[in-house]
């Protein structure tokens, strides 16, 4: 199984007092980030490596997250985003068959 | 002897409360302030005669529910929005010997008031984003 670098997302959590989990949404770059990007829950973790979420070894690309606070009635928040980052979690593949050359 | 109803007038909501809508909830001429649950909210009213302290409640629209804010001598009360959602607030005067006012409430246009002219109120809390994102 390859091995990929890890990412790690940080925040300053909300301020708001009934905040029960963040999301971070993920959105090609070409597009902003809207409540349907695809989107993982963070719980209340607010330093996170990405490189670990489900799908992500898929991504090779420039992206747009943004991260949202959810509170006890389920509303979001607005987001709070950053842009054209570069996340490359396929790992090259790995060398061909290794032979003996030279004794 | 009955008190006197109080005047109630936002002094400051720390939000962005310059924007205003029509609620057919609560009548079409109330002002809404719009904010984050993040900032306090302060309260002011006018004294009433014969007070020696004020308590003051809000109402959740979304949960139908009445939340105790806290009581003070002052006249003015900050306070942080517990949740998100639609609030009215109320205020009233205590007076000697467990004596108490009725509630002025901020949708009451008669005691409510918005830049120095009457007018029903309420507010509205959203819930705040998270700080800047930063990658490592």
């Amino acid at each position: 199984m390859p091995k990929v670098k890890d990412v790690i997302l940080t925040f300053p959590p909300s301020g708001s007092p009934d905040v029960v989990s963040y999301k971070l949404y993920v959105q090609l770059a070409n597009d902003p980030v809207t409540y349907d990007s695809e989107s993982w829950g963070l719980g209340l973790n607010t330093t996170i490596d990405i490189a670990t979420f489900p799908g992500m070894t898929t991504k090779d690309d420039i992206y747009n997250l943004g991260v949202t606070a959810v509170d006890e009635a389920g509303n979001e928040s607005s987001f709070s985003l950053i842009n054209d980052v570069p996340l490359d979690f396929v790992a090259p593949d790995p060398p061909g068959p290794l032979s003996f050359v030279n004794g | 002897m009955v008190m006197p109803k109080v005047r109630l007038v936002l002094l400051a909501i720390l939000l962005q409360c310059s924007l205003a809508f029509a609620d057919p909830l609560i009548g079409v001429n109330n002002y809404t302030y719009f904010g984050t649950t993040a900032e306090p909210v302060t309260l002011q009213w006018i004294v009433s005669s014969g007070a020696v302290g004020y308590e003051l409640r809000a109402y959740h629209h979304e949960q139908q529910i009445y939340i105790w804010m806290g009581s003070t001598t002052e006249l003015t009360f900050t306070y942080q929005l517990p949740k998100s959602g639609h609030y009215t607030f109320m205020v009233r005067a205590v007076g000697t010997g467990d004596k108490f006012s009725t509630w002025s409430e901020s949708t009451d246009p008669v005691v409510a008031i918005v830049d120095g002219q009457p007018r029903a109120w309420w507010s509205y809390g959203y819930v705040a984003p998270p700080g800047p994102i930063v990658i490592e």
